[in-house]
Order: C-alpha cells, then structure tokens, then sequence
C-alpha cells in the first residue's frame, strides 16, 4: 500500500517536474534541430561534382564496385592485368606506341599514338616493322627516345614469365630482333609474314616506353645505369619496380611514378578502396581541348551505392545499375540533370563449354549438341524482358553493334536460334531417345551421320552441369530459362551458383591439369559483357581458340580452326578475319548469349564527353565543364 | 587488480590466437595452393605464372607451415601484405581504424546522449504515454535492420530532401574525412539510432529498478528533489548494466560498421574487410579479424573494469 502511494506521489513529483524536463528535452531537440538545419543550410549539402578550382574544373567518375585500379607499372603479371588498372589509369599516363581506339571504334589512332605508323616489309619470309617515334616528352622534359622502348623489350624479354600478357609463340617470342637505328627510329624484325593490321593492333601496340632515365635503378635511391642490358639486371629491375608498384601509398609522391608521358598523373591515392584522384600533366605533348584538370576516380561498395550518389548529383559521370534502369528511373535521372546512354565497348559475353571434362568432354565435342544447346538461348525474349533492352544479340564473338567494322551480315544473323523443336530434332536424328525420366540418352552409338558421335558410349545421358556467376539476378533469370528450354528439348542441366571470381578462375582449372581434377562443364559467368577484345584489337581470337591458346579455358580444339586462325593473322586484307570468324559463328566454340554494354552511362548536361572509349578508356583530357550538348 | 588485468589480457591472447587458428584453417579450406593462385590472379595466368605466385606466396606449404610463419610475422608486427591492394596489411589497417574509430566513438556517443536521458525519463514517467512512446519507437528501431535505416536516411535526406550527402566523406586521411562533417552525418546517425534503441531499453530497465531501492525512498523521504534524485543517486547506479551492454556491443557494432559503411560508402575497415572476403585477399581479412578480436577483448574487459568505478562495491583484488 506504501509502495503504491509511494509511486503515485513520486510520480507526481515527477510530473510536475516532468513539465521543467519536457521544456529541457524540448529545448535540447531544439538545438539539434538548429544545428541540423545550420549545417544542412552551410555544409556543402549533395552536390560536391564539377567543381571549380583555379585552373579548371573537377570531374568525379563512378568506378564500378570492387573495380579500383592496384597497380602502376605498365608491365604488369596477370594478377594486375584488368581494365581498371589500363583503361580507367594506367594507359591515362603511360601511354602505348600504337593506340587502338577512334571515335569510340576499335581503329588505329594515330593522333594518340606515340610513334608514326609503322612501315612494313618483307624479306626472306619475315616481316619488318620500321617504326619512328614521335616528339613526344616525358613529364620531367627529357625525351621518349628508342632508349625507353629498348628498356621496355629489355625488360619484358627477361621478364616475360610474369607478363599478365605474356601467350607464348606470340609476341614478343615471334621477334626475331630489334635494332634501334638512332634515337627516333627502331625496326623490328618478325619471324614470319604477317598480317599488317594485326601486328599493329595485338602485337606493336603492346610496346609502352617507360622511362629509362628514371627507372632503370636497383633502388629509390640507387644510381640510374645501363642495367636492364643484361638479363639479370633487367630481372632485377623488375623485381624493384615492381615492388615499388605494389606500394600504392606512395604513388602521388614518389619520385618513379610521377614521371609519365600520358596528359595525366597521381595526385593522390587511397590504398584501401583505391581512391584515385589524377591531377593534369602539364608537360604533356599532346593537346588538352577540354577544360578538367583534375579527375577523381571514386570507388565505390556496391552499385546502389553508387545510384544513390547519382540520384543525390553528387557524381559528374557515373551509371544507372541494370535493375534500375526502368524507363521510369531514367526518366527520373534525366531529369536530375544527366544524360543516360548504353556505354557500348568493343568486347563479347559467352558461356564456356569444357571440352576437356571427363565425364561430358565428349559429348560436347559433338557439333549437334553445341547447336542444340544453342537453340535454347532465347537471345530475343532474355534481351526484352531480362535485360530491359540494353543487350545485343551475339552470334559470335564479334559485337553485332552499328560502327563495328568487323561486323558483315553473316555475322549478323542467328544460325542458331531459339528452336525447342530443333534442338530435339537435331538431337533424335543423332540417336538420342527419352528415357523414362525424359532424359535424353544415346541408342546409337556410333560414328556414323545418325549415330551418336565418335566417343560417346550407349546409355550416355545429356545431362550437364551449370555453374553461373552468383549475385546477379539477370543471369539468374537467364539460366533459368535455359533450364526450362533444355528440360523441355530432353536435357537436363543442373544449377550451381558461385561467385564470379570463382566461376571466372574454374575456366581456367582444367588447363594443365589432371583429368581428375577438371570438374566443371558449362559455366556462366556474367550477364553482361564479359571478355574485350583487349589488348588484341584485331579480333581473330588467336588466344582465345586456338588449340592450346592462353585464353582457351574450354580447351576447344580443332585442326581446320587453328588453320583459319593462322591464316587470318598472316594473310593482308580482312578476307581470312571474316573466314575465321564465320568459322567460330558456326563452330560454337562457345554458346553465345547476348552482350550487353559496360554500363548504362548517367553523365551530367554540363559535362561534355566527346568520345566514350570503345574499351571503357577515358580521356578526360578532351571533357569540357560548361559546354552542355 | 592488477593480476586481474593480467590474467584477463593472458586470456583475451589466448582467444585472439584461437581466432587467428580458426581463421586460417577455415581460409585454408575454401582454397589453398594453385586454386587460390588462379582466383587471386585471373584468368590470362600460365601454369608458370600460377607456379610462380604459389611459390612467393609459400602457398605450397601446409597449412599449418603456413600458419606457423604467418605467427611468427604476427609476433613480429607483420600483419602480411594484401594480395590485392598493393599495400601491407598494417598500413591498410592504419589506414582505415582512425576513420572506423571516429565513426564507432560518435556513434556510441550520440547514442549514449540520447539513450541514457532517455531511458531515465521512461523509468521516471513509466507506464505512461510518453513511455509507451519512447518504447514503441525503442523497438521500432531495435527491429530496423541497419542497412535499411541507413537506406531511408539516404531516401529522405539525400534524394528526395538533398539536405545531406548520400556518401561518406572520400579521402585517404583522417583529416580528409572530418574536412566535410556533413557526409558523416547519416552514418553516426544511422549506428546511433541502432544502438539507442538498446541502451535506452537498458538504461530504463535499470532505471526502474533503481527507483524502487530503499535508499532512493529514502532520499525522497528527506525531501531531496526528482530532479536531484534522478541525477546524482538513479543515474549512477543505472549505468553498470548500460556500460556492460556498451562493452559487450563492440563486436556487434562492427558489424553494424560493415553494413553502415556499405550503404554509405565509408572508406572504413568494414568495407575493408567485405571486398577482401569476396576478392580471397587472404591477409587482409585475417589482419581486420585479429583487430576486431582484439576490440572484442580489451572492449569487454573495460566493460568490467568500469564496474570497478561506477560500482565501489565490486573489486577485482586477490583474497
């Protein structure tokens, strides 16, 4: 009873006291309010893009999520060989000698190049490339001389086990020799007649001087000397540089990487999220035409993340995600203030095949089962209703995009489309029944027209496994469906869902090892691009189906294709490209699903971008603050 | 108490080095050798050049070989070098605990300012409406997953009112961050909100029990004021379990730091160690864990040394 009235008494103490403490919690939100709205009124608020410095403007730039550049030297292991380190950094200021990419086309471009065209000739069966190089200076004022690309081959050559780039056979195995004839010219000698353009585009264009002057050291500190000359001290070389590459806090200061030839350079860098912010070279050679002078490449932790700063308009030129690019959500950011537009690059989507799987290897080496599984690839109905339209069909490795200029109708037409009647004629005409399960199974062995294929035993069932890049809901959506077609047509495909990196590192498992260890048989990594057609702009697929090729992760083999390769790569004139690559339309070393675009592009009105680069490349130098299309 | 110190930091070793054993045991089984060289270097790598990593990464050693040298680095101060982020693991860390620190005091803070009042209030005007609305919203926010408080933020006070910015400050410095105090208002604000709604819960429970002692009837009983009462006699002796809740909330807060920094953008540990998990950066994941266990450690371990202070009846002396 006490207690009771003690409570009601207490409480009223409190309740008059409460009106003093609700004035006091009343009066204190009244303050955070206050402060709020001072702050919210004075702080920068959302928009922070295109600023004004003294000398121009900065731009801000969306990176993709888990896309930050990690590496600076240009000759790179393949640890480091991605688009974010060449594209979106080091090709803005290390440039290459001859540069593949005009008007958003994969084409010579020779206003970019650091050496003139090379001029070619022939003599005792090999092919000789003289080549002459530009004025062009380096950031500190000595001249690019032949001294810096000989530092380059010196290097490389000693080096070339550890180049990202490195496909034996290719280059720079197929240089016979290199002779530097005097301080701007340098011919190189190649062991065979080759095709002109291709040498250009997948082979000349991997040449990157690099500053001799400066870089040819032991240590930050050590005497410059004549060091890469010998195999050892090239070794050596690398090694340091290297190291000094993979210290990324130091890169806006130290005294190597602020020597560049490119109109750009690193004024600062966040090693934990790759943060780059490049400042102008303003010893470049080339020309500025535009009015930035410092870029900020901002990472960023997931694409909604990265929208989210869009739709606040606090980035100059980033990207709508695919799940949002609703015609109602561009709508929406148009008129925010960006212009949205397919950022289309020169590269291709495909779904590997293993030809090397012991358990299924063989019955994928049956050309009637590559065109039976891809007549259950609805190119037409995924590009409509899963990927809201921004895809292209694909029919080989050649993007069917307008302006590509490797593109002719036969490369434009489906050979093999959407059929579920097809795919189930071309497999019974070949010996494959309904089991029970309505699993189809070969009653025909044999290697006769209507028999099963060479290899393939009686009671084999089609029934295959599917890994697909985890966490993306349009690729979800996408092997479901082909799923449901194959179980419809007889076979039956099981799902497994891993990460990219995973499913990206399966398709090179099985190259060079046991049979036992070679598990995977159909994968999906992306549903979007996947593979560009870089650094190997002439696109005859050497490396990527030739037998044995680096890049030939589904171990495709086949004696007439490696003919046609060769050929396309050594003959003059386009003739034996289109050959080779009809031959790889109809092959199906690989299933074709559609290709998509790098990104659907959200750039500000006010920030005019004059060429979107055909292989994600940016060139700020050229985007204007203030000239709005 | 100094014992006891001693023999709770031995302990809190002995847990950290069980965190390292698990962690790379369990890292060791996802992939190891070539399988993790093919994943961290990609796809254009030569059976060389796959080689070539194993071997300068000692991948292939067994695991326990493994361990051994990455402990005996550890004892060293070598934290490793990151696969991935052409850094060591030490300077990353270095990098982003500061700007995680600034993030997880504020927070805390904002959430203790607001909380502890709070609960106060609540337990003073309890079983009335006031209270009944401080624990509805109490809950609300308890129940609100962080990453969706954080997106709600961003839809209200960055998109549709564009008052604050929808990203974290950038920056490779500390100083970098705090130059723009704006961007770190809906991330504090976010893990405050989280963590009010626990402490104020706390903070009122204890508070009502406090309430009901007989030397607070007994100060009433002298004529000491509500006002007086709550603050120098209620407050005091409500915040030992509010300090224990603190203590033992650290390793939830960061977690809650890897999804607010993942919603907002904030260059901090979390997203450290989120892009190091996916990325297999093997170093580096194991370098955030040994530091988050040692928060977990020394965090608990102040919580019940705080005891000690806020309660003169708890002691740690050796009988």
């Amino acid at each position: 009873m006490n207690k009771k009235t003690h409570i009601r008494r207490g409480g009223r103490k409190a309740r008059s006291g409460s009106r003093k403490s609700t004035l006091r919690v009343a009066g204190i939100g009244a303050a955070v309010a206050l402060v709020f709205a001072c702050f919210a009124g004075t702080w920068p608020g959302t928009s922070q893009a295109a600023t004004k410095n003294a000398t121009g403007y900065t731009v801000t730039y969306a990176q993709q999520p888990g896309s930050a550049p990690n590496y600076i030297f240009p000759l790179q292991g393949s640890e480091w060989f991605t688009f974010e380190n060449d594209q979106e950094f080091g090709y803005l200021m290390y440039r290459p000698l001859y540069w593949i990419g005009k008007d958003s086309k994969p084409l010579f471009n020779a206003k970019l190049s650091l050496a003139f065209p090379p001029v070619f000739t022939k003599k005792d069966g090999d092919t000789i490339a003289k080549i002459t190089l530009k004025n062009y200076k380096w950031s500190d004022g000595k001249p690019i001389t032949t001294r810096d690309v000989k530092f380059w081959m010196n290097l490389l050559e000693a080096n070339r086990n550890h180049w990202g780039d490195y496909n034996p056979g290719l280059f720079p195995d197929n240089v016979v020799s290199i002779k530097y004839t005097s301080d701007k010219t340098f011919v190189v000698t190649f062991n065979k007649v080759y095709n002109h353009t291709w040498l250009t585009y997948d082979e000349l264009n991997q040449i990157f001087p690099i500053p001799q002057h400066a870089w040819d050291r032991f240590s930050l500190n050590g005497p410059i000397g004549n060091y890469d000359e010998t195999p050892a001290g090239a070794k050596k070389v690398f090694k340091f540089l290297d190291k000094q590459s993979r210290q990324g806090s130091t890169w806006a200061s130290s005294k190597l990487w602020q020597v560049v030839d490119g109109p750009w350079k690193v004024g600062a860098y966040t090693t934990s999220n790759g943060r780059v912010v490049l400042v102008r070279n303003n010893n470049y050679s080339g020309t500025f035409t535009g009015n930035v002078t410092k870029v900020i490449e901002e990472p960023f932790t997931t694409a909604a993340a990265e929208y989210n700063s869009v739709r606040s308009g606090s980035i100059d030129f980033g990207y709508v995600p695919f799940p949002d690019a609703t015609k109602r959500q561009i709508a929406t950011i148009e008129g925010q203030g960006y212009n949205v537009q397919a950022w289309n690059i020169f590269a291709w989507n495909f779904w590997p095949i293993n030809f090397a799987n012991p358990q299924v290897g063989t019955i994928f080496k049956q050309l009637y089962v590559r065109q039976a599984l891809e007549h259950l690839i609805n190119q037409k109905a995924w590009i409509k209703n899963i990927l809201r339209g921004y895809a292209v069909p694909e029919y080989s490795a050649i993007p069917v995009r307008k302006g590509n200029p490797y593109l002719d109708k036969f490369l434009s037409t489906n050979h093999y489309p959407f059929s579920i009647a097809k795919a189930k004629k071309l497999l019974a005409a070949h010996g494959w029944a309904l089991d029970d399960n309505g699993i189809r199974t070969c009653t025909r062995p044999g290697t006769a027209s209507n028999q099963c294929g060479p290899g393939v035993k009686a009671g084999a069932k089609l029934q295959f496994k599917l890994e697909f890049g985890s966490g993306i809901p349009a690729l979800r959506q996408e092997v479901v469906s082909f799923q449901s077609a194959a179980k419809r047509a007889g076979i039956d495909i099981a799902l497994t869902a891993r990460p990219f990196s995973q499913v990206f590192a399966d398709y090179f498992s099985c190259m060079g090892a046991p049979k036992s260890a070679c598990h995977w048989q159909l994968l999906a990594p992306q549903s979007m691009w996947l593979y560009g057609w870089y650094p190997y702009y002439y696109p005859v697929g050497v490396s990527n189906w030739g037998t044995g090729a680096g890049f030939n992760g589904g171990q495709y083999s086949n004696k007439k294709m490696d003919a046609i390769l060769a050929a396309a790569t050594q003959e003059q004139g386009k003739k034996s490209l289109f050959a080779a690559e009809h031959f790889v339309a109809l092959q199906l070393p690989t299933l074709w699903p559609p290709g998509g675009p790098f990104d659907i592009a959200a750039i500000r009105k006010s920030l005019h971008i004059p060429v979107m680069g055909m292989m994600t490349n940016l060139y700020p130098e050229d985007w204007s603050v203030g000239k709005g299309k | 108490m100094l014992f006891y110190i001693g023999k709770r930091l031995l302990q809190g070793a002995l847990t950290v080095l069980g965190v390292t054993i698990v962690v790379f045991m369990l890292q060791n089984m996802i992939a190891s050798g070539p399988e993790l060289a093919r994943v961290l270097i990609g796809g254009r790598a030569t059976p060389g050049q796959v080689h070539a990593f194993v071997k300068e990464y000692a991948l292939n050693q067994p695991a326990v070989t493994q361990y051994g040298q990455y402990l005996w680095h550890l004892l060293h101060g070598n934290l490793g070098y990151s696969f991935k982020l052409s850094d060591s693991v030490a300077h990353l860390i270095g990098q982003t605990l500061p700007k995680d620190a600034v993030l997880v005091v504020a927070g805390i803070v904002l959430a203790l300012i607001l909380a502890i009042p709070t609960g106060l209030y609540q337990a003073a005007r309890r079983n009335t409406a006031i209270d009944f609305s401080g624990t509805g919203i109490a809950f609300v926010l308890y129940s609100m997953p962080w990453f969706l408080m954080g997106l709600l933020f961003i839809a209200a006070f960055a998109v549709y009112l564009p008052w604050l910015p929808a990203q974290a400050p950038q920056g490779t410095s500390l100083g970098a961050i705090l130059s723009k105090p704006s961007g770190l208002v809906l991330p504090v604000l976010t893990l405050a909100l989280g963590d009010y709604a626990i402490f104020s819960r706390f903070m009122r429970s204890s508070a009502v029990d406090t309430l009901t002692q007989d030397f607070i009837r007994t100060a009433r009983a002298k004529g000491l004021g509500e006002w007086r009462i709550l603050t120098r006699h209620v407050l005091r002796n409500s915040l030992i379990p509010v300090v224990t809740v603190v203590g033992l909330n650290i390793p939830q807060l960061l977690s809650a730091l890897l999804v607010v920094e993942w919603v907002f953008n904030y260059p901090g540990m979390g997203v450290l160690f989120f892009n190091a998990a996916t990325q297999s950066d093997y170093p580096v994941e194991l370098g955030v864990l040994l530091v988050v266990s040692i928060a977990t450690v020394v965090g608990s371990l102040l919580a019940d040394l705080a005891y000690a202070v806020l309660d003169p009846r708890v002691s740690y002396r050796t009988a």
